[in-house]
């Protein structure tokens, strides 16, 4: 996640992490490795209900620790709030190196 | 004649006001269309495959996941939303559900008394939690629980920490406790109550990205649109663990 945030920070985009859960589970976690909220350095949104994920049709289609969660996915929307890349996983690892979304971002310039 | 162009033009008001009753149902109904609890299981039953997962990975992290094209998490979506949303109504079909369902139907049945949680009786959840064969159904009693957030709860399931077998609902047990007695924000029982099925799955390339408002880790209200003339955006969806 780090190398992905200074790629996109470098190109002027934010990150924003979205979470199928409540934070409770997040915050679970971060406690567990001796990490604090504080130390998310981009925002982790909690997508509780899956109305976000289900709207960028993701939601339920990956089982993984026993419960249904989201398909793994990256989205880029430039600044007119135009979706312009869209890549959803077909394995948890699969996502877009942190080169290829800078290349990406550098094609909305 | 009098007494007929009377009648006629009763029959006329009578049923404009009819055709009006009907459009202002269909102006109001932007959320889930109301159904009767039994028909969004039915329905989600029905559509709803447990069978079309690929699987990858392997030990820890086998993991399953839909094909591309698949479209059952679909019906989980609408089942959810229309059982959430009808509260109350829904409480008493889903309990039943919990214990005679099939296994889908039981892990349905789990996930949505969680998100109804203040109007749901802890004692079938704590049975499901306890007993349920299937762990998927365990560990969303479990989460279920921790969404009422009722501390007398917590005896309870520390115990089950002792029996549990499954590793995932170990841990959401540990989300249970960690959790105390906040239990399931109003603000998504709104989510559903207020989502519009036209939403799902409307992403599309070139188009206006769906716009959305969720609470960040210090409870802050992020809205994509806040981004709209400033920034681009790289949305990233994870799984839980990531």
């Amino acid at each position: 996640m780090r190398e992905r945030l200074s790629a996109i920070e470098q190109a002027g985009a934010r990150l924003l992490a979205i979470d199928p859960h409540e934070s409770w589970s997040a915050k679970f976690l971060l406690d567990e490795v001796g990490l604090s909220t504080a130390d998310v350095s981009y925002p982790l949104l909690a997508d509780a209900a899956d109305v976000v994920s289900a709207a960028y049709g993701i939601a339920f289609q990956m089982r993984i620790h026993t419960e249904w969660s989201n398909r793994p996915a990256t989205f880029i929307i430039d600044r007119d709030g135009t979706l312009r890349y869209a890549r959803r996983g077909r394995s948890f690892a699969d996502r877009p190196s942190p080169q290829v979304v800078l290349r990406e971002l550098e094609k909305l310039r | 004649m009098l007494r007929r162009a009377f009648t006629r033009r009763r029959s006329l008001l009578l049923l404009s006001c009819v055709l009006l009753l009907f459009s202002c149902d269909s102006l109001l109904t932007a959320a889930e269309p109301r159904r009767d609890p039994a028909q969004w299981i039915k329905s989600f039953s029905t559509q709803w495959d447990d069978t079309a997962w690929n699987g990858f990975g392997s030990g820890r992290t086998k993991a399953y996941i839909r094909p591309m094209d698949d479209e059952g998490w679909k019906a989980r979506m609408h089942a959810l939303a229309g059982l959430v949303s009808a509260g109350q109504k829904s409480v008493e079909p889903l309990i039943d559900l919990l214990s005679h369902g099939k296994p889908a139907e039981r892990v349905l049945a789990a996930q949505a008394l969680g998100y109804l949680a203040a109007e749901v009786p802890s004692g079938p959840l704590l049975a499901a939690a306890q007993d349920d064969a299937e762990a998927a159904v365990r560990l969303y009693a479990v989460d279920a629980l921790g969404m009422q957030g009722n501390a007398s709860l917590h005896g309870s399931l520390e115990k089950l920490l002792e029996t549990e077998s499954s590793g995932d609902v170990k841990k959401h047990i540990g989300y249970a406790l960690a959790r105390g007695e906040h239990g399931v924000d109003r603000q998504v029982l709104e989510q559903f109550v207020r989502w519009n099925p036209k939403t799902l799955d409307s992403a599309r390339l070139g188009k206006q990205a769906p716009d959305f408002a969720l609470p960040s880790l210090d409870g802050e209200t992020i809205r994509l649109s806040d981004f709209r003339g400033k920034q681009a955006v790289v949305l990233v969806f994870i799984y839980g663990d990531t």
